[in-house]
């Protein structure tokens, strides 16, 4: 086969311009530490990558909003947790003022004692998060209980997400503290019987008493319940986050060290074709001079 | 007296011969590296035939060029296709770094925050701060198709633009090559014309760049270059015009003809791969945008349209479209834009409810239509501009690299080679000088004759 002129600056040029695109995607690789820079450069790898990063910062969303639902759950816990509290004491009136003989003023006093409490349980039932009444269930810009403890909010919980495909029902006082069995039924029927001191009556309220700590007892209790399955779902989002992210790392971080030694292979190579190609010039050289 | 003759006769045959190559080894020297130049040789051929019998001298046949129209026709196909994946690739990379700037689908990211927005309204959907917040995501997402559509579009014209001038200058190519094709007629039934066919083949193979043509040699040194489709862009010296059509959006190329334009079926070459980058690559994605696009805000709008804004309203869009043109017309709806109240997240009337807001938050994972979410179709975009990038870089290669080899085999038989044409000169020269001695020795034998008889 003839050699001329032409093939050797073809060949000369081809390998240069090989090179130089092979040298260019392996310095991009350097600069930005991932192979895969365009979706191009690997469609199914960048299209599985992009799916992990979208689910990652969804993820971190969810995560963010699911804190602010503990915080409201926590809040609620508390609210309970006083009004328990409340109930509790108020209780203990009612056992102790139940039976033996008592006097008008030690009936009076107690009155005043559980109209305290009350307020007590009044003050948690319209416990606010973040200027929303807690227990107002879907209705909460205004205060979830009136003054004597009637219920203003709505008994419709609203549903929120916890994560894709997942919800939970956030809180509506009234099965909580309203109602005909509600606490605030039973601490009234106490303070009416109090303040009219018909001891009869305080000893009949305190069945009512208790079922009305056993409603917050179990109100605490689904709250606990709620807050579990929040965390729940957010371990489950935040393992998922730094897996999402491994992957796209393992699909698409480059091997740094294998990307330097080819920028330096490619440029050794390009060099040496210079030279190869010096050398033929020289010899051609050696050729005109006969 | 006539051997003395003959003598003379063959010193001039021989000087002329050796003459000649000189001459034709200077011009393959001089022309070494003229683009398309095909190396030209004599033959030296015995007068009278190699066993004529008496010795007559010699003389040559040429010059003529070396030519290999196999790896001619062969080029021509290689460079049509390596043209077509070439234009394909740059237009389509071009489009990718355009349309996904970083890599990334800046529309399904602008969906995904609006939905995030929308899961942090959903625990207070009468947060006005939150609630604007939304309406704002919203309207990133309606500015964001509305970007890609305009990238798309603008893509598209420099497309037709690009493709308009290209064909200009093919048509100036294609007419070059008619006129060069009568004035090789002629010069080829003259015996010469070699550089003129060089300068001829070298636009054919611009031509063949630009389009698929089969190339079809003519005895009388003229070509004809036949379209994939069997039509013919230039023939026996006459040229036919080529133009580019645009319907309905679509772009393609018409030769015309006695009949009108007739369309090209499968124009290939650069041109091709443009009217392929236009068609199936820019419009392909704006359709699917487009799709995407009116298939999202049908599906948010009828979650929307049933839900109460917290100024108690009902039966509004979140979004506004016109079909067809989804992603350019891509707007939140006059009634909801810059009016946080009459974002609709209850279903029931309560401000505090969230269950409109939520089924707006279900079209996320919901399928569309055409297939997947929001998200995956809009990636899928991208993806599918990512494979045919991928694919015609691929293609171009294996094809470039078939060039490469062809070139090289035309090269090696077509081409100059210095240590050749430096040997075929000293070859020469020392036949020149010998043929010279030879006269010399003539004359001599000739004057002493001469002198015999004065």
């Amino acid at each position: 086969m003839r050699v001329t002129d032409q093939q050797r600056n073809m060949s000369l040029q081809s390998r240069l311009k090989s090179n130089d695109a092979r040298l260019s995607k392996s310095m991009e690789e350097v600069v930005s530490g991932s192979r895969v820079n365009r979706s191009s450069d690997d469609p199914t790898t960048h299209a599985t990558a992009a799916r992990f990063k979208t689910q990652a910062v969804r993820y971190e969303n969810m995560v963010d909003q699911n804190s602010n639902l503990t915080s409201y759950f926590e809040t609620a816990e508390t609210a309970i947790n006083s009004a328990s509290g409340a109930m509790g004491e108020a209780l203990n009136i009612a056992q102790q003022l139940s039976s033996g003989p008592q006097t008008p003023s030690q009936l009076s006093a107690a009155a005043k004692a559980v109209t305290g409490l009350k307020q007590t349980m009044l003050d948690a039932a319209n416990t606010q998060h973040h200027g929303a009444a807690v227990f107002g269930g879907i209705d909460d810009q205004n205060p979830a209980f009136d003054p004597t403890g009637a219920f203003l909010g709505s008994s419709t919980a609203r549903r929120v997400q916890i994560a894709p495909g997942e919800t939970i029902e956030m809180l509506s006082g009234d099965s909580t503290f309203g109602g005909a069995n509600g606490a605030f039924a039973a601490i009234t029927a106490l303070e009416t019987a109090l303040t009219n001191g018909d001891q009869a009556a305080v000893g009949a309220a305190i069945d009512g008493m208790k079922a009305g700590e056993k409603s917050l007892s179990m109100a605490r209790q689904s709250v606990g319940d709620r807050m579990n399955a929040v965390d729940f779902a957010t371990n489950f989002m935040e393992n998922a986050i730094l897996s999402d992210k491994d992957r796209v790392g393992e699909l698409t971080d480059a091997d740094i060290a294998s990307s330097i030694g080819n920028v330096q292979g490619t440029m050794g190579t390009m060099q040496l074709a210079l030279q190869v190609t010096a050398r033929v010039g020289e010899t051609l050289n050696s050729i005109f001079k006969l | 007296m006539s051997n003395i003759s003959n003598l003379f006769s063959m010193g001039r045959g021989a000087l002329t011969s050796q003459s000649q190559r000189l001459e034709v080894a200077q011009h393959n020297i001089a022309n070494s590296s003229t683009e398309g130049y095909v190396r030209q040789r004599v033959d030296m051929v015995t007068l009278g035939g190699q066993y004529g019998g008496n010795a007559r001298g010699v003389t040559t046949q040429g010059p003529y060029s070396v030519r290999t129209p196999f790896y001619e026709r062969q080029i021509a196909h290689h460079k049509a296709e390596s043209g077509f994946q070439g234009q394909v690739a740059q237009v389509a990379s071009s489009l990718e770094s355009s349309l996904f700037p970083n890599a990334e689908a800046k529309t399904a990211v602008r969906v995904g925050e609006l939905f995030d927005a929308m899961g942090a309204l959903s625990s207070q959907p009468g947060d006005a701060v939150r609630r604007r917040d939304v309406l704002s995501r919203a309207e990133d997402v309606a500015s964001s198709f509305r970007r890609d559509a305009g990238v798309l579009g603008r893509e598209m014209t420099s497309i037709e633009s690009t493709s308009r001038d290209q064909v200009d200058a093919l048509n100036k190519d294609v007419q070059q090559i008619a006129k060069l094709d009568q004035e090789i007629r002629q010069a080829v039934a003259g015996g010469g014309g070699n550089d003129l066919i060089d300068e001829r083949n070298r636009i054919v193979g611009r031509v063949a760049e630009q389009m698929n043509v089969q190339v079809v040699n003519g005895k009388d040194g003229t070509v004809q270059l036949v379209t994939e489709d069997g039509r013919s862009i230039v023939e026996g010296g006459q040229a036919r015009e080529i133009k580019v059509q645009k319907n309905n959006g679509v772009l393609s190329l018409t030769l015309s003809g006695v009949s009108g334009d007739q369309a090209i079926a499968k124009p290939g070459g650069a041109l091709g791969g443009l009217m392929t980058a236009h068609n199936d690559v820019a419009l392909g994605a704006l359709n699917d945008l487009n799709t995407r696009a009116e298939e999202f805000a049908t599906e948010m709008n009828a979650a929307h349209s049933a839900g109460f804004g917290t100024d108690g309203a009902t039966g509004r869009n979140l979004f506004s479209f016109t079909l067809g043109a989804g992603a350019s017309s891509f707007a939140v709806d006059a009634a909801v834009a810059g009016k946080p109240d009459a974002l609709a997240t209850s279903g029931t009337g309560a401000a505090g409810d969230n269950t409109a807001l939520r089924a707006m938050m279900d079209v996320r994972d919901a399928g569309l239509p055409s297939g997947g979410t929001i998200e995956e179709g809009i990636r899928g975009i991208q993806q599918k501009l990512g494979t045919t990038i991928a694919d015609a870089v691929r293609n171009g290669e294996t094809s470039e690299s078939s060039l490469q080899q062809l070139d090289a085999m035309k090269s090696s038989v077509e081409g100059v080679s210095m240590e050749e044409e430096i040997l075929n000169l000293t070859q020469a020269q020392r036949g020149y000088e010998a043929a010279m001695k030879v006269l010399s020795a003539t004359e001599t034998m000739f004057d002493s004759i001469m002198s015999l008889k004065s």
